[in-house]
């Protein structure tokens, strides 16, 4: 009881320091558990070893039935291009720099695979608390944080028999392609019985326990670690409408469990020196080096625009809870020493506690103007008189489509590729950019064009047009939210509430659907 | 691997409770019952598995997070109503179940010492049993069911008593009579701490600080949780029991506006522990002994189903309770508690009674979970079986006239998500006339709205059955969360309500639009043709 209450403890305190500070929890809750084990609190550490792996298992599991390829949409050529690249690209660094450390080919393999991954929960949280979810770039993110969590899920049954030759990973590999099937199982049979008796919360909770432990059996019996099983299992059971209800009910599993499995990993690592403090900083720096890079040229490769393809690179440069579950499931068979896990787990706290720091505006647009590809795109001359687009989405086809019957020209900036092509094959002057960006607007004639109108899907980036032109040049923004609007208005702009519009327009439906037809009976 | 035996042990335990789940569903046995068969099997009859520190830790969590919940569930209002009822009836139930054992067992020809051992292990009824069965049924709000928490929490208070004289006994024939005052001044000194302290915190630490970190919804939870295990742990170190200390901790939460989210979230949780507690129930049992002893051992398990629930029939009436609160009562306490084979296996060590004798108690145990489990979950149907013939009159039982009608919410207006969407909708609705209700997960969100709020995440199927989904003329939502948007409109077609999802972009519209909603709510859709309108009035376009 002591021990579990000291976990929720540090769980409850790293918790507090994320909201005090908005920093991830999960570096305060690693560094608060090296802490705790040094510190010999724990009196039980069999209890907390047991509690660790049951963590580990759920974790895996809520992490697989999350992997719902329809979140990433049009973007999953891009996701898998930028994904695939950050991977390979980041797995050999680490396993160089390893090698460059003295480390031995065991321990760089590990290292090399832990560096790989991004972390989903840092990543997605991340996109959330910026309402970048359904931006493209922030699909395309979500995408390579799918993509990464099945490469290290499917990689660590192989790695893990490396050292007993190529016959034991190829058995290795056997067994993962036999709970794959497993997966294809459940999904076709077993979930459409499930959803089909209609069982309680209780029942239903027991079911899918039953498909995780089950699969976690098999995964014993043919030799595979037991967490990629779990992963599998949660993959098996990640199909709509499924997985949301077994979301609601494992979610607080998840975060009860997650919480007590980053607030015990330090009973499983050696409290580090300074050496290991140090080697743990290189491959951080090598992390939040590298992929920016490596992502804001690929990103561009599949399509991304300057801004993006950076604030992609910069969201995933850290490494992931996964790289601690590969670091742990190694440890477990002996693979790699507390020391090495001890690495792993400082890289990790190292990371995620840059990140936040790194996706802010003011480093994002620094970065920007150091982008290599960013070619201007300039207009063979600044338009005057003229109606200004920021965004050519779909909200802006009909006002280009009455533009075209008016006297003025409409300028549109656009930074997906793929609309700039289609509108300029419509005859529409585009500029492919930021609409972000004070430069281009400037350069496509914000300061003397009839009217702006925005479509940016925040309008908060809008404070340098704002605070520019706002007193010369309407600017209609669109907003959604009244606080949004409030901003705008402040600031010399005419808000457009696209909220209203569409309670209006609701409500127009809903009338018409109450109006009784004429010779039925009227509405309820 | 060693290293991974908790998982496996764990895992075998589930997938043995899946089984006989699976079996007893079949057979509309409860879902306890099955649990507790998967552990005998598991453990006494074919030796697979035993139960380990960590698993015994896990299923203990089970009681104190499902008293937890009980507490989370509770108002301060609803325990003083039923004090009064819950001490004096708990009293004369244990009094007279105590007094009714022990000679039951002289009879048998048991002598002082282990009579009145069994005098203590049938006092008590089982408070997970009970309490699961109770939550199960949604009945913990109800007045039968409010009492039956109470008169478990009273022999809470009375387990701190037995347990200070057990700890005073030097042996089956001595009592050491200044350590048992000390354990009980101890005890009273505690209590009186304990309660102390969870006011001061309820009043002065924990509203400012859950509100505050309930910005972060997974903080709300482990708060919460941290909470829960500290104030058990104040309550050990003060002598009483874990699972009062737990139920104090859930108390104190029960007042604050984040109860109803953190009831969702704390229910999963409550759900696999306790499953882990009743498997590991049944692997502990040891029955083989009581065979010999089988004639006693089922008179006693008659004597508890029959004397205890006819002790609450005879009591409750005298205390202006109706015959139906009376009989349902008594249904659902008719059984022995967990801490009876804890207190028998205390009673063993302590040379009182011998290893048959606690075979015995466990048997009964056994037997008084599965049958009373029926008893409670169809007290509904066995009270309107009895009731014509009005059973209870002869005490002065009255019945109470047949509930009106549920007037509850029908053909209102589900709102999800109170962003400007939202709360633009509430206003256009109600000013058009309709009943609406306002769903989401922030309360601040909630507070100012002049309409019927519920509180949590629309996911969860608590919340749908607060928002009264199955009568609802309409869904909409608000939300621009594509995941929360697919399953609500998932579940609306499931209740046969039409929908009105908000799609905020195109594939979001795909997704819906395959689910199949009755109508979308295309904000950039509308907005831009606002926009048009906006750029017409300015001559841009024309009109």
């Amino acid at each position: 009881m002591i021990e579990l209450t000291v976990l929720l403890g540090l769980a409850a305190a790293g918790m507090g320091l994320s909201q005090w500070t908005q920093f991830p929890a999960i570096p305060f809750l690693l560094v608060g558990s090296l802490g705790l084990s040094a510190t010999g609190v724990v009196g039980d550490p069999q209890f907390v070893e047991d509690v660790l792996f049951l963590s580990v298992s759920v974790l895996l599991f809520v992490v697989g039935t999350d992997l719902s390829p329809q979140r990433v949409g049009p973007f999953k050529s891009a996701a898998l291009r930028i994904g695939l690249f950050q991977f390979v690209g980041l797995a050999a660094a680490g396993v160089g720099l390893a090698l460059g450390l003295s480390y031995g080919l065991t321990d760089a393999l590990y290292l090399g695979l832990a560096l790989a991954a991004s972390s989903t929960i840092v990543g997605v949280r991340l996109l959330q608390h910026r309402q970048q979810m359904f931006e493209p770039f922030g699909r395309t993110v979500v995408g390579v944080l799918l993509l990464q969590d099945v490469l290290v899920v499917l990689l660590l049954p192989v790695l893990i028999r490396f050292p007993d030759g190529p016959v034991a990973m190829l058995w290795s590999l056997g067994g993962t392609v036999l709970l794959l099937g497993g997966v294809a199982l459940v999904m076709k049979a077993v979930v459409p019985f499930l959803l089909e008796r209609n069982l309680d919360a209780e029942t239903q909770l027991l079911a899918v326990l039953g498909v995780l432990f089950g699969f976690m059996g098999v995964a014993e019996w043919v030799e595979v670690p037991q967490f990629a099983a779990a992963f599998l299992a949660g993959v098996s059971l990640s199909g709509f409408p499924f997985s949301g209800i077994v979301h609601s009910e494992m979610q607080p599993l998840h975060d009860f469990f997650s919480a007590i499995f980053f607030a015990s990993l330090g009973v499983a690592a050696s409290l580090p020196n300074w050496s290991l403090v140090g080697h743990a900083a290189l491959f951080a720096g090598a992390v939040l080096l590298l992929t920016p890079l490596l992502v804001a040229v690929v990103g561009e490769w599949a399509g991304l625009v300057a801004r993006p393809a950076v604030e992609s690179g910069l969201l995933l440069s850290q490494t992931s809870e996964l790289s601690l579950v590969v670091g742990l499931q190694a440890l477990v068979v002996g693979q790699i020493t507390g020391d090495v896990f001890a690495v792993i787990v400082l890289a990790t706290v190292f990371t995620m506690i840059v990140t936040p720091l790194l996706t802010n505006d003011t480093v994002v647009w620094e970065l920007v103007r150091w982008h290599p590809s960013r070619r201007p795109d300039p207009l063979p001359e600044v338009p005057s008189g003229h109606v200004l687009l920021l965004g050519g989405g779909r909200s802006t086809r009909p006002i280009l489509r009455l533009l075209r019957e008016s006297d003025y020209e409409a300028v549109v900036i656009e930074e997906d590729p793929a609309v700039v092509n289609r509108l300029r094959e419509q005859g529409v002057t585009c500029v492919r950019g930021d609409g972000a960006d004070l430069s281009v607007l400037l350069a496509t004639g914000a300061a003397q064009a009839k009217i702006i109108v925005s479509t940016l899907r925040t309008p908060t980036v809008l404070g340098d047009l704002l605070h520019y032109v706002g007193d010369t040049v309407p600017i209609l923004v669109r907003v959604f939210e009244d606080g949004e609007a409030d901003w705008v208005e402040a600031r010399g702009g005419t808000p457009v509430r696209f909220s209203h519009a569409a309670a209006n327009a609701f409500m127009t439906w809903f009338v018409q659907e109450q109006a009784p037809v004429p010779g039925t009976d009227p509405p309820r | 691997m060693a290293e991974f035996k908790l998982l496996n042990s764990l895992g075998i335990m589930l997938l043995a409770a899946l089984g006989t789940t699976v079996v007893a569903r079949s057979l509309r046995v409860p879902n306890i019952v099955a649990y507790i068969v998967a552990g005998l099997l598991l453990g006494p009859t074919f030796g697979v598995l035993e139960v380990t520190h960590t698993i015994e830790l896990i299923a203990e969590f089970g009681i104190i997070l499902l008293l937890f919940l009980v507490g989370l569930e509770l108002s301060l209002a609803k325990i003083k109503e039923v004090g009064t009822t819950a001490f004096v009836t708990g009293g004369v139930q244990m009094g007279g179940t105590a007094l009714g054992g022990g000679l039951l067992a002289g009879l048998f020809g048991y002598g002082v010492a282990e009579s009145v051992a069994v005098a203590v292990a049938v006092m008590f009824s089982s408070t997970v049993v009970v309490v699961k069965l109770l939550e199960k049924r949604g009945d913990l709000g109800a007045k039968y069911g409010q009492i039956a928490v109470g008169v478990l929490l009273v022999q809470d208070l009375v387990v701190v008593l037995v347990l200070t004289f057990v700890a005073g006994l030097a042996g089956p024939d001595e009592l050491v009579w200044t350590d048992v005052a000390w354990g009980l001044g101890q005890a009273f000194v505690g209590m009186a701490l304990l309660g102390a302290a969870i006011v001061a915190a309820a009043r002065y630490v924990l509203p400012a600080a859950i509100q505050w970190i309930s910005q972060m919804s997974e903080g709300l939870f482990i708060w919460s949780l941290f909470w829960c295990f500290l104030v058990v742990l104040g309550a050990e170190a003060l002598h009483l029991s874990p699972e009062l200390g737990a139920f104090l901790a859930g108390i104190a939460m029960a007042q604050l506006p984040q109860c109803h989210e953190l009831r969702h979230r704390v229910h999963p949780l409550v759900n696999f522990f306790v499953i882990v507690f009743f498997v590991s129930l049944g692997l502990q049992m040891e029955l083989g002994a009581a065979l010999g002893r089988w004639p006693f051992a089922l008179t006693l398990a008659a004597f508890v189903m029959v004397v205890k629930p006819l002790l609450f029939f005879a009591v409750l009436p005298q205390l202006g309770h109706s015959e139906e609160t009376a009989v349902r009562t008594g249904l659902s306490l008719a059984q022995i508690s967990e801490f009876s084979l804890i207190f028998g296996a205390l009673a063993l060590s302590s040379g009182l009674i011998d290893e048959t004798l606690l075979s015995v108690i466990t048997l009964v145990g056994l037997v008084t979970f599965a049958l009373s489990s029926f008893l409670l979950l169809y007290s509904d149907r066995l009270y309107s079986a009895v009731k014509p013939y009005r059973p209870l009159a002869w005490l002065g039982a009255t019945q109470e006239p047949p509930e009106p009608p549920d007037d509850g919410l029908r053909d209102h207006v589900i709102v999800v998500g109170m962003n400007t969407l939202g709360r633009c909708l509430v206003d256009r609705l109600v000013a058009a006339g309709e009943t609406v209700v306002a769903v989401d997960t922030d309360p601040e969100k909630l507070a100012p709205l002049q309409v019927r709020t519920v509180h949590g995440s629309a996911v969860h199927g608590a919340v749908r059955e607060a928002m009264h989904l199955d009568t609802a003329q309409l869904l909409v939502s608000a939300l621009s969360i594509e995941e929360t948007n697919n399953l609500l409109a998932y579940h609306a077609r499931q209740a046969g309500v039409p929908c009105s999802i908000h799609a905020f972009d195109r594939t979001s519209e795909d997704s819906l639009r395959t689910i199949g909603v009755d109508h979308l709510i295309r904000s950039k859709h509308e907005g831009a043709r606002t926009l048009l309108r906006e750029l017409q009035s300015r001559e841009v376009l024309a009109s």
